[in-house]
């Protein structure tokens, strides 16, 4: 992790406006590297290992955690699985009340537009126009290990579909469960 | 409370044009590089920042076609800088020249509290750390003005808090950085994924 993760004074929300929203922005490198390393997608919030440095024995408050998500999900790179995403003052003081009950995040560090082009370009690069496929096997097909998608919670494949069909790029076909739904891309 | 700068900016070969204007080659592009990584580590230090910190950050940007900015170079291109009513100069603190980018009023209990802090044998913790208790013993002072001091250069953005176990201290980033450039620990483990 970078240097300031390693640095004390990380782990107290900072009081002062201007070193707290650079502390904010630290703060979300720090997630999505890690995110991106860990090839997380989503997380129980608590069992995230960032929170706390054992190494310098600090942990950031449940207040301090909140403002990083609060941060991080009006950038457009975090939402809670379930209940309200909102915007500002209500999706920051949900946080503060629902850290310590285990609620689960999930973490775009690729959002879900970036997630939508590359999926297009590869169905279009790879000869998969006009066929239909499963969320399942985006993920974890044979086809799946090598692709961007290997791995990839369904949840996140099927927010991108969605996008793609009101682009007009794609069709969303409903299944059961996220993995049973299916996916036809259009040519361009 | 900013040092005289002590380099007659005549005294250069490096561009004689550049010395007489005072703008273009060498010095302007420098100062246009400092004015930047200024303005870049503002949000973490508040406008203080170690002439070694600012080396190192110089030399990155820089490339193998352009000469090294030396500490030298760096003294001069600031000296201009601040003949230019731009908030510019330097500050020394013990052992450490420090580049001061903002045009604040920092008074001799300012100085004093960050002199304490950089220096790397300081009892109460780790280099750039102090606490208003080790600052009132260390300078004799009643711990009110220790405090005052602390507040403002917080205020100011150049220290940050830290709160742990009902103990409160307080972190120049430019020190603490400073020092990490000259001893960088061992770097530590990666962390693993989230236990599921």
């Amino acid at each position: 992790p970078p240097e300031c993760w390693s640095s004390p004074p990380f782990f107290t929300l900072q009081p002062v406006a201007v070193t707290r929203e650079k502390q904010l922005t630290l703060w979300a490198d720090v997630v999505l590297d890690w995110a991106k390393t860990t090839n997380t997608w989503s997380m129980a919030l608590h069992k995230c290992p960032l929170w706390a440095n054992p190494t310098i024995s600090r942990r950031l408050s449940d207040e301090g955690v909140a403002a990083v998500v609060a941060h991080l999900i009006a950038k457009g790179n975090a939402e809670w699985e379930t209940g309200d995403n909102g915007s500002g003052g209500a999706a920051a003081a949900a946080a503060v009340g629902e850290v310590g009950a285990g609620r689960r995040l999930r973490i775009m560090w690729k959002t879900v537009a970036n997630v939508a082009n590359e999926l297009i370009a590869h169905a279009r690069e790879s000869g998969m126009i006009g066929s239909v496929y499963t969320v399942f096997e985006l993920h974890s097909g044979d086809d799946a290990p090598g692709t961007p998608f290997h791995q990839m919670d369904p949840w996140l494949l099927r927010r991108a579909i969605v996008l793609l069909e009101e682009q007009g790029k794609a069709a969303l076909f409903e299944g059961a469960t996220s993995d049973a739904e299916g996916v036809k891309f259009f040519s361009a | 409370m900013c040092q005289q700068v002590g380099v007659d900016p005549l005294a250069s070969n490096k561009g004689f044009w550049a010395e007489v204007l005072g703008v273009g080659d060498f010095y302007y592009e420098l100062g246009v590089q400092i004015i930047d990584i200024c303005i870049q580590t503002r949000p973490s230090n508040g406008g203080l920042i170690s002439m070694g910190e600012l080396l190192q950050q110089l030399h990155a940007k820089q490339n193998a076609a352009r000469q090294e900015a030396s500490e030298d170079d760096v003294r001069r291109a600031v000296a201009k800088l601040k003949g230019l009513g731009s908030g510019f100069g330097l500050m020394q603190v013990g052992k450490t020249t420090m580049v001061l980018s903002v045009p604040v009023e920092l008074d001799n209990d300012h100085a004093a509290v960050m002199e304490v802090a950089n220096r790397t044998s300081s009892g109460s913790g780790a280099p750039g750390e102090v606490t208003v208790e080790s600052l009132a013993s260390e300078l004799g002072w009643p711990e009110e003005r220790a405090r005052r001091a602390l507040e403002r250069l917080v205020a100011e953005g150049m220290a940050w808090v830290d709160s742990h176990g009902g103990r409160t201290s307080y972190w120049f980033m430019s020190f603490w950085l400073e020092e990490r450039l000259r001893t960088p620990p061992a770097q530590p483990p990666p962390l693993g994924p989230p236990v599921p």
